[in-house]
């Protein structure tokens, strides 16, 4: 008897120290957690707070003036905005097209294997190969030179697979139902898909498609070896000389406007910097509030 | 009557035309989709082509020997030996893997086992937002405010050095480290959680002995994935590491690492046929060449992963 209870108190004992170590497991994992996004809290803080004395209207607007210790970044905004509409301009239909065939018509033969097995590489591969690739032939071979359009077929061609793959996504989380009975009241595939099943994945294509090209743009190495101006204070003219100039833009003037060190005053990079980063967050932002929006409504 | 009659008849003579055009479309609709979809493969053996055509004229007058084994890189001086540049870009990664492969775990832990169901929709959206910061922003970050913050505790920290460029890479890769674990560990069927605690384990207990080793190997696939991701990181570590390429385990001197090296070339604007132009190449292809080793290997895990649950 006395042994038995001497047990039941240990067993008591052990027990107690599991409920307590398992509660301060949870209170370690909360603090990992909370570092993690303190400490990218505290970059994304830190550029705000270095940034924001530097933007005003003009800073937003103006070219650079007096060798770029002066005037705004307007230029390179400007540019950055080209690459990522022209980007979105090729991206989406060949992509989309893609995802469509992988979500309905490859099944599951040797062909869509080989074709997953691609876009899995080509979405791991570093942007600088991207930038590689489109030197040698965009730039080179089909003799278009640094410019614009090499810039738009290098950034398309990195933006293609995610695209690809979102798309399949975004088809298949629509309930296989929708296909079946638009067939069943006599749809052939193509308009069932058009009709039924595509309207509903619309909010999530477009999320992904946005987010590769807001990624794209936010990229330096490919533009930097094939559409990259260091700075620009020319006014836009739009005619088709634009697609074979260079074109300055935001992440080159950065990383190149830093590589000669002293030019720019730190604040305007910081401006910069801001500008930038808010120019991707926000086109994420909009993407993922479409994605959180399209999900509260559905209704399978 | 005969006006029911009269749809009747006409209605199957409308379909079966509509029919016959249709199927010409859908078989056309169904090539242009592969088409599309055949880019990508396009776009793989493309980068593949072009990457081992132009090493391999760099390796007509450097030999694959000298390129892999020799310790010194100095193109200037026709030396070309890769080892200092992958020197650097394992120094970068080892650091990088070293800051976010534990905190991502945990946090991916904490996202997936202990965040209620509205602390996880707000926390998951903001690290896809954080994940798509400019790169070029880290670097500048490294430069200004990691790099101060180092030569304070360690005062022979060079203005340009490893440690700050693994610092911000490792920061840069957490969120995703921690959302691909919260993939894999929300993968694990909820009957293992159930029957541990009908066996009375504790929370902890469920968490770090049941399903963590269940979801082991898509941790890992995530893990390798991250650090592929570390290794092709170019504009952080070119800004903040600097371009001393360098045989050197002191993450407190500049390096160089594969990827800032192509940048230096690249942007130098390196004749198209001389041998500095090729060395980019084969750079290139070495590079890629590792990232895509370890996507196939992450591959092979998830593969294994989903075999075994579902």
């Amino acid at each position: 008897m006395a042994a038995l209870g001497l047990d039941d108190a240990n067993l008591l004992e052990r027990d107690l120290k599991r409920q307590r170590s398992s509660q301060l497991f949870s209170v370690r994992l909360l603090i990992c957690a909370l570092i993690s996004i303190g400490v990218v809290i505290g970059i994304i803080g830190t550029i705000l707070v270095k940034g924001v004395p530097a933007i005003n209207w003009e800073f937003l607007s103006h070219a650079p003036a007096e060798g770029m210790s002066a005037g705004g970044i307007w230029p390179m905004i400007r540019g950055s905005i080209l690459l990522m509409a022209g980007t979105l301009l090729i991206t989406p239909a060949v992509g989309i097209l893609g995802g469509i065939w992988l979500a309905e018509y490859a099944g599951n033969g040797r062909l869509p294997q080989v074709v997953r097995a691609c876009i899995s590489t080509l979405a791991a591969t570093p942007s600088i190969i991207y930038g590689l690739f489109g030197l040698a032939i965009f730039v080179l071979k089909w003799k278009l030179g640094t410019s614009l359009v090499a810039g738009w077929l290098t950034l398309s061609l990195m933006s293609i697979p995610v695209v690809m793959l979102t798309t399949e996504r975004a088809i298949r989380s629509v309930p296989p139902t929708f296909l079946e009975g638009a067939v069943s009241l006599g749809l052939s595939k193509w308009q069932a898909l058009r009709r039924a099943v595509l309207p509903s994945a619309v909010p999530g294509i477009i999320t992904g498609l946005v987010l590769a090209a807001g990624r794209a743009v936010g990229e330096a190495p490919p533009i930097l070896l094939t559409a990259g101006l260091y700075f620009s204070t020319e006014k836009l003219t739009l005619d088709f000389d634009t697609l074979s100039k260079p074109v300055a833009n935001l992440p080159y003037h950065l990383a190149e406007g830093y590589r000669q060190g002293g030019v720019i005053p730190e604040k305007i990079i910081w401006g910069t910097c801001l500008t930038l980063m808010m120019f991707v967050l926000l086109i994420n932002l909009g993407a993922i509030i479409v994605r959180s929006r399209q999900r509260a409504k559905q209704r399978w | 009557m005969a006006m029911t009659g009269q749809t009747v008849r006409d209605r199957p003579v409308e379909l079966s035309r509509a029919k016959g055009s249709n199927r010409l479309g859908e078989t056309g609709i169904r090539l242009v989709c592969l088409l599309c979809a055949l880019i990508s493969v396009l776009t793989t053996f493309g980068i593949i082509f072009i990457l081992v055509r132009e090493s391999i004229h760099f390796f007509g007058k450097v030999s694959p020997v000298e390129f892999l084994t020799s310790k010194e890189w100095a193109p200037g001086n026709d030396k070309f030996g890769i080892l200092p540049l992958a020197g650097g870009t394992f120094l970068i990664t080892l650091g990088a893997g070293i800051i976010a492969l534990p905190l991502g775990l945990l946090s991916g832990l904490y996202l997936s086992e202990y965040a209620s169901s509205r602390v996880r929709k707000i926390l998951k959206p903001a690290l896809e937002i954080l994940a798509g910061i400019p790169t070029v922003v880290y670097g500048f970050f490294a430069l200004t405010v990691v790099t101060p913050y180092l030569k304070s505790i360690f005062p022979q920290t060079g203005a340009f050095n490893a440690a700050s460029g693994a610092i911000v890479v490792g920061i840069m890769i957490l969120p995703l480290v921690s959302s691909l674990c919260e993939d894999a560990l929300s993968a694990v069927p909820k009957s293992l959680r159930e029957g541990a605690y009908g066996l009375g384990a504790t929370k902890f207990e469920v968490s770090a002995k049941i399903v963590v080793p269940a979801a082991l190997s898509g941790i890992m696939a995530s893990f390798i994935l991250a650090l592929s991701r570390a290794i092709g990181e170019t504009m952080a570590v070119t800004l903040a590491a600097g371009a001393t390429p360098k045989l050197t385990a002191n993450p407190l001197e500049s390096i160089q690492t594969m990827t800032a090296y192509i940048v230096q070339i690249a942007k130098g604007d390196a004749p198209a046929g001389s041998t500095q132009y090729y060395t980019l190449f084969a750079v290139g292809l070495t590079l890629f060449a590792v990232t895509m080793l370890m996507n196939v290997f992450a591959l092979r895990l998830v593969k294994r992963f989903r075999q075994v649950y579902n």
